[in-house]
């Protein structure tokens, strides 16, 4: 459904990618896992256009997409959940969510029942729903950021790292909230520090290091985790 | 709908104004409305999309000049003028937005007071288009005929203020129906995250490009309506000074929330008047208040209070 194709991105003429490639079947789940500084959230940043790719390319259901301008990658089915919780802090949760659904403009109907889904989804989103999202805690924030990216109808949904700076009760929510996506239907692609969180509830794990995938195993063939600790925390002897 | 009330009442009690008051008094009100007209058009690049500019002075100029010069060398009317001044305006606009693509915070803000400063040394010093320094004077606007019938005859200082009146009017709701139109909800979303606003989907470049227009075009129509009220155009009434102006209105009004600029435009523009001898110090003490309100009340007077009723 989603493929990368060796793909390199960087910021100017600064390289953070060498040549990334991921597969992300249809109605999967798959986790991008790596430490700081590694390529993670770029490679989910030129996915979705926000850093331009150099080489390589984005292909969306056989669909070369990284050439397509990122306003209109949001209409083909991609949305992105960013990392840090964003919310426009001076809009209300209500009027958050419909900015997702920005480019639905005549779908009155459809915006009106997936706003509905998503307040079924996370019922703490309906009752604070004129709230500003600047006061809602991190949980309420990152629940938002999801329902905000839901309301865009998306296909395909990329989240970084939906579990930071979250209380461990909070992160659980969070992975039930995922599961739950996927049970609708949703393609995701996970970018993970939470390695513990993202072995839960993927189906397939990359492990990216320097701009490159270092590893790549299917969730339940038996993940040495001595294995997997090594190349996430950058052994050298291999 | 109480809000609206309150406003067709200001309109009204505005349009008889001129009856009760003396010509001076009707000029004052008039240089009210274009302020007015300049504030508000300036909360929707700053206010609502978050987008320095010190350069409103440059594109109020652009829009009286190109009203001055069109009568000159065109013979035309203020009804084309109009028009004219908020488009020419406008691709100014454009162009100055194109470099808020790029530039965040302090450094647009330079960028536009260089825009500024540019613009006032063409029409200072290109005379032979501008009139240099001495600038340029007008014609009357003319009679408004219907099938040869003259309804009204341009020339008085009441028809232009009632005709200031009327385009303020028609300003005011052609910028509250874009601050509450999907593009307005863009600007605002722009303003508050503008990285945010790229991830889910927002055109952030569409966004800023149409909040310079917006703005440029409103000072544009302000500009028009100051060279046709004061019969010519001269550099000095297009200066940065202006800008600085204008940007303490919205402040201490408050930005963004529509109101705030028309009161801080009514309030600043009448404050010389009550000054008395202290008037020539007016951009001292518009200087002091615009500090005070970043200072003590950065959402501006109208911000402020909103914020205490909706509690």
């Amino acid at each position: 459904m989603l493929r990368v194709e060796n793909l390199v991105a960087g910021y100017g003429r600064t390289r953070i990618l060498h040549g990334v490639s991921l597969n992300v079947p249809k109605g999967g789940l798959v986790a991008l896992l790596g430490g700081n500084g590694t390529g993670k959230s770029t490679t989910l940043k030129s996915i979705v256009g926000l850093v331009d790719v150099q080489e390589g390319q984005v292909v969306l259901n056989d669909q070369v997409v990284n050439t397509i301008p990122p306003e209109q990658r949001s209409a083909l089915g991609l949305s992105l959940v960013p990392q840090g919780k964003e919310v426009f802090a001076a809009m209300s949760v209500e009027e958050n969510l419909l900015m997702g659904a920005f480019h639905r403009r005549r779908d009155r109907a459809g915006i009106a029942a997936d706003l509905e889904g998503v307040y079924q989804r996370f019922k703490r989103l309906r009752e604070r729903r004129k709230v500003n999202a600047g006061m809602l805690s991190g949980g309420e924030r990152q629940m938002l950021s999801i329902g905000r990216s839901l309301m865009a109808r998306p296909s395909v949904l990329l989240l970084d790292e939906p579990s930071a700076a979250l209380a461990p009760r909070i992160v659980e929510e969070i992975a039930e909230a995922i599961l739950g996506l996927r049970a609708l239907g949703l393609t995701l692609l996970l970018v993970e520090q939470n390695v513990g969180m993202a072995l839960d509830i993927a189906d397939y794990i990359y492990v990216i290091r320097g701009g490159r995938i270092a590893y790549e195993r299917e969730v339940g063939s038996g993940i040495a985790m001595e294995e997997l600790q090594e190349f996430y925390l950058g052994g050298q002897e291999h | 709908m109480k809000t609206l009330l309150a406003a067709i009442a200001a309109v009204a009690l505005l349009a008889v104004a001129p009856f009760g008051l003396g010509g001076y008094e009707t000029n004052v009100l008039m240089m009210v409305l274009f302020f007015v007209i300049l504030a508000v058009g300036l909360d929707l690049v700053s206010g609502y999309c978050g987008q320095f500019s010190f350069a409103t002075g440059a594109f109020y100029g652009v829009g009286a000049y190109t009203a001055a010069i069109m009568s000159r060398d065109l013979g035309t009317s203020i009804w084309l003028h109009l028009p004219a001044g908020a488009v020419v305006a406008g691709l100014f606009g454009l162009l100055l937005g194109i470099p808020a693509l790029r530039l965040k915070g302090h450094f647009l803000a330079i960028v536009t007071i260089a825009f500024q400063t540019i613009v006032y040394l063409v029409i200072s010093q290109w005379t032979s288009f501008t009139g240099g320094q001495v600038g340029l004077t007008m014609p009357n606007a003319g009679p408004v005929r219907i099938f040869g019938v003259t309804l009204f005859e341009f020339g008085s200082l009441r028809s232009y203020y009632w005709l200031t009146l009327a385009m303020t009017v028609i300003c005011l709701i052609v910028a509250w129906r874009l601050i509450h139109s999907r593009l307005g909800r863009e600007w605002v979303a722009i303003r508050d995250d503008e990285t945010l606003a790229g991830a889910v989907g927002l055109d952030t470049t569409r966004g800023k490009l149409t909040a310079f227009v917006a703005y440029a075009a409103l000072a544009g129509v302000a500009g028009v309506l100051t060279a046709h009220s004061l019969r010519g155009v001269t550099p000095d009434d297009f200066t940065i000074w202006i800008s600085a102006t204008v940007v303490a209105m919205m402040v201490v009004g408050g930005r963004g929330t529509f109101v705030g600029p028309i009161i801080g435009a009514a309030f600043l523009a009448t404050l010389p008047e009550f000054l008395g001898k202290f008037a020539e110090y007016k951009m001292l003490i518009y200087g002091v208040l615009l500090v005070l309100a970043i200072t003590l009340v950065p959402e501006g007077v109208v911000g402020r209070w909103r914020a205490r009723t909706s509690r």
